[in-house]
Parts: structure tokens; sequence; C-alpha cells
């Protein structure tokens, strides 16, 4: 009962924090009556200052393209929309770039989604496990049939596969230039971690297929099959080469079943 | 006439700095002296990465206390499993001198189902038996997780509960008898929630909150700015600690005696050397 009368005194007073109406938390007093709805806009003024720094720290990229005003008011409604979950505010934001999609004042920005997509991927490599000095079990490419190996990439790795050149766009912001886009120009942004650092790179049509396959669990034969695919002059070896200089792989390892 | 030995004078209460980003690799350059750092846990939930090799790199330099702003111990929604299984983890990496979180809720499972989202603020608790049950059992569900006491920090709050009726200090006195845990004495959050209740002398309310608590309850101090500039007084972690702020500070030393003692700036973050201003002043007063 107790429990029960605590848990709706609290969502009443998170309702009231999230709502815009200046209906104050039932039972909540402030001091002097009138100091009442400063102490609501208290709260409320100090949530959107932690959403608004929370988002900027994930989304640099979607910050510099926006601009701190549309910034603060994307991090307001994400925040009422989809509020943390978690006690950890590095993982607020994580709907941005599918929330992005339905709001008509983006409309004429259609790459920003994508671009926020990139942003996220790095902020999640950035904290990602260590990866490790060198990859284990390299020899085992000489001994097994492919089909038979599972190529794991480093910790944090991920692939954003645009229909936009979404990497041009990020280097662009992060150079401090701001040039427009070029449309059509589709392009895979591919994000590791190398040592401490989050890294971003584009990949070819092959190295993304053969990237997407491996993030998705697939044998080294698959994925290499998938490579082909979308590129019938994929080399497997110069692919090899450029991840053990990047710092791509974790490990090899035979599949168990 | 028998002689009695000189004893020596109680060691001086450690003074630390909060250590933020901004400040991350200066720090661990120029190795200023300070007894310890305090970090914000949650900024080192992750599995790895830049911010974690430098907190290990602190480590080498300065014991480090955890305090934490997530785990909203008052939240009649419980615990997030998540949260406290990351904090164990920092926990046993870091081996911190000292952990804490707020006497707050912010966990609320929202109307017409789906997830339990988290306030991301420090929401204030009500002053009953049967919020004080509910800090209780969560502060003892943390302890037996990290095997170790916490400390639960004092709010500054914009809003009070019309059914409070136990004194804070009271609250606090009675969270630390049932659960073990320990008081972080937020001095400046006193002095906040005395002005903000327009006291006619907030000072002299602050010190009174203070010797309302039981000896040994206090494990560590706050000290932080607030800023008065609106119709309430912000608790803002953005400037020097204000005047109205030390003699409650003194006052808590001499009443509580030797307690580590934390220097708090989280906005508009000052120079190093301002923050370590501050830490020395402290220090005089701890001296």
């Amino acid at each position: 009962m107790s429990r029960r009368f605590e848990s709706e005194r609290q969502r009443g007073f998170l309702s009231a924090l999230r709502d815009s109406g200046n209906a104050l938390p039932v039972a909540a007093v402030a001091l002097p009556a009138a100091d009442r709805l400063a102490g609501l806009r208290a709260y409320r003024a100090n949530a959107q200052a932690i959403a608004h720094r929370a988002l900027i720290a994930a989304y640099p990229t979607v910050e510099r393209l926006l601009g701190d005003e549309p910034m603060k008011a994307l991090a307001r409604d994400l925040w009422r929309a989809h509020p943390p979950v978690r006690g950890d505010l590095a993982w607020f934001g994580a709907e941005l770039s599918s929330w992005i999609g339905g709001v008509t004042e983006l409309a004429e920005w259609p790459w920003l989604a994508d671009v926020a997509r990139l942003d996220w991927a790095l902020h999640c490599a950035q904290s990602a496990a260590d990866p490790p000095d060198l990859p284990e079990g390299l020899t085992l490419l000489a001994e097994h049939d492919p089909l038979q190996l599972a190529v794991i990439l480093v910790p944090g790795s991920a692939c954003v596969v645009s229909s936009w050149p979404v990497h041009a766009i990020w280097d662009s912001q992060a150079r401090g230039a701001d040039e427009a886009p070029e449309p059509g120009v589709a392009e895979t942004a591919w994000v590791w971690r190398r040592g401490h650092s989050a890294c971003v790179s584009t990949l070819g049509p092959g190295e993304s297929a053969l990237h997407q396959s491996l993030l998705a669990g697939q044998s080294l034969g698959l994925a290499w099959d998938s490579a082909s695919t979308a590129d019938p002059d994929f080399d497997f070896p110069a692919w090899l080469t450029r991840a053990l200089r990047e710092g791509w792989l974790a490990g090899i390892h035979p599949l168990t079943s | 006439m028998p002689t009695v030995a000189p004893q020596p004078s109680p060691a001086p209460a450690p003074v630390g700095i909060g250590w933020r980003a901004p400040h991350y690799r200066e720090l661990l350059s120029s190795l200023p002296e300070v007894d310890f750092i305090e970090v914000h846990s949650e900024n080192f939930f992750g599995d790895g990465g830049a911010a974690l090799a430098l907190l290990g790199q602190a480590r080498e330099h300065y014991p480090v206390s955890l305090h934490g702003v997530g785990l909203a111990l008052g939240s009649a929604e419980g615990l997030d499993p998540w949260h406290l299984d990351h904090l164990a983890r920092l926990v046993e990496r870091v081996q911190p001198v000292r952990v804490s979180d707020h006497a707050s809720f912010a966990r609320v499972a929202l109307r017409g189902g789906g997830p339990v989202v988290h306030g991301s603020d420090l929401l204030p608790v009500a002053f009953t038996e049967a919020s004080l049950d509910l800090m209780v059992e969560h502060v003892q569900q943390v302890q037996e997780r990290l095997r170790r006491p916490i400390l639960v920090e004092n709010l500054s709050a914009y809003l009070r509960w019309e059914d409070d009726h136990l004194a804070e200090p009271e609250f606090f006195n009675a969270l630390a008898r049932r659960s073990g845990c320990g008081l972080l004495l937020d001095v400046n959050n006193l002095v906040v929630n005395a002005l903000n209740r327009r006291a006619s002398d907030p000072t002299a309310e602050a010190c009174a909150w203070v010797d309302a608590l039981d000896a040994g309850v206090a494990g560590e101090i706050h000290l932080a700015g607030y800023n008065a500039a609106g119709r309430l007084v912000i608790d803002d972690h953005g400037s020097p600690v204000h005047d109205t702020v030390w003699p409650v500070y003194r006052h808590a030393l001499r009443h509580l005696g030797p307690v580590p003692s934390l220097i708090e700036w989280d906005t508009d973050l000052p120079a190093l050397d301002v923050l370590l201003a501050e830490a020395w002043r402290a220090r005089e007063c701890a001296e």
C-alpha cells in the first residue's frame, strides 16, 4: 500500500515535469505558494539542460549541422517522446535517427538521420571494450575452410549504410567546412575502435557487404560470398591487409557448429 | 605529579576535488596536491575507452571516490539491475575510498505500460516512514551487492511534499541506523534549501540541521556554488562556494570532526587552479 502510494506520487511528479502545463504534482508544495511554479520550472529547465548536454555529447555532427536552438528543441521533444530509461545518460538519444524521420521541419535534410546514425555509432564505439593489441587466431586462415571460420571484428564496430554521402558530410563538418552533400552518392561509413580512439572510414561495396555479414555473425565463407556478389572484383587478401593495418580484427575462431 | 604526554592533533580532514572531463589530462600532467578526487560513477560505466583508461591512471596517483547521480535510491519502482551491475563492476575496477549517491527518486513507470523511465534528475523524496522504508531497502540492496557501506547525499529540493513529517536530519539518522550507510552531507544544499524557504538566517538554519545529526553519521562533506539570480536559488555547482556556506562548513567540521570534504564544480568549469584554490580554502578550514 505504502509503496503503491509512493509509486503514484512519483509518477505524478514525473508526469508534471514532462507536461508543458502548470499543473503541480499531486500533494507537492513548494514553500511560499508563489514559488510553486518556479520549483516546477526549475526541474523542467534542469531536465531540458541535461537532455541537451547529453544529446550534443552523442551527436556533435548533428548539432553542428542544426545549430544550438534547433538542437535544444530536438532534445526537449525527444526527452518527452523517448525519455531516458537508464541512469547513465550516455544512453539517452539512441532513438534520435528514427525520430528525425518524423520531424517535418527536418524533411529538407534527408541525410540527417544517417548522419545521426553515424554519430551514435561513434559515440558507442568510444566506450566499447578495448580492442586487443593483436588479433587472435590468424594462423587459422591457412588451416581451415573459410566456411568453418568466424571473424570477430573489434568491439564498437558498426556499418552505417546510406544512400547519401554520409561519411563526406561527417568529414566536412568535422573539418569545419560546410559543403553541401552531393545527392545520389551512396556511402557506407565504417566505425571501429583503434586503441582508445573511435575511428571512421568508408568501405567499398564488397567490403561493406563483408562487414555487414560478419557483424551479423555469418561465417567468413558466407561473408566472402556476399562481398563477391556485391563486388565481383572484391580482393580478400587486399581486404585482410587493410584490416590488419587498421586494427579491424579482434580474432578468428573456428565455428563451433 | 604525573606528566601527561602531549596528544597528537587529529589529522586534518582530507580535501578533494571533483574531477571532470576538461581537467582529466591537466590533472594527470600536473599532479597537484589534493587528498582525493571524486568522479561521477556513470561517466565510467563503459566497457572500455579513453575515459576509463584515464581514471585508471588517476587511480595510481590519488584515492578515488565514486559519486553517482543515477541509482535513484528512493524510487518506488526499485533499483535498475543494469545500473547496479555497472556500478559493481566499476567499484571492483577502481577500489574507491568511498561510494555515494543521492536520497532521490527518478525511476518511474509511466501510465499505460511501457518501460520504466528515468527522470535524469535528483527528484525529491518525501520525508515519511514509507519513503524511509523504501530507501533503507534499496540502500541495503546496493550495499549487499557492493559488499561495502555507501554514503547517501541530502538534496537541494525546489518542491517539497505536504505530508513530509520527518525532519530531514531525522530521516538521515534513521536511514544510517537502519541500513548501516553514512550521510554525504552537502552543506551547500542545506543553505540553498534554507534560502528557498526564505529563512531569516540561512546559515543558522543550516547549522541547526548539522547539529541534529547523530555522531559519526557523516562520511563526507560536499561544498559547491549556487546561483541566486532567479526567484529560487539553484544548486548549479557553477561558481565558487558562497560566503553563506563557509561558516556552515566550519561549523560542520567542529561538530562532526575531520570528515573528508570535496569541492564540486560541474557547470561553467573554471581553470583547474581556481578549483584547487577552493580546495586550499577548504583545507584551511579543516586545519
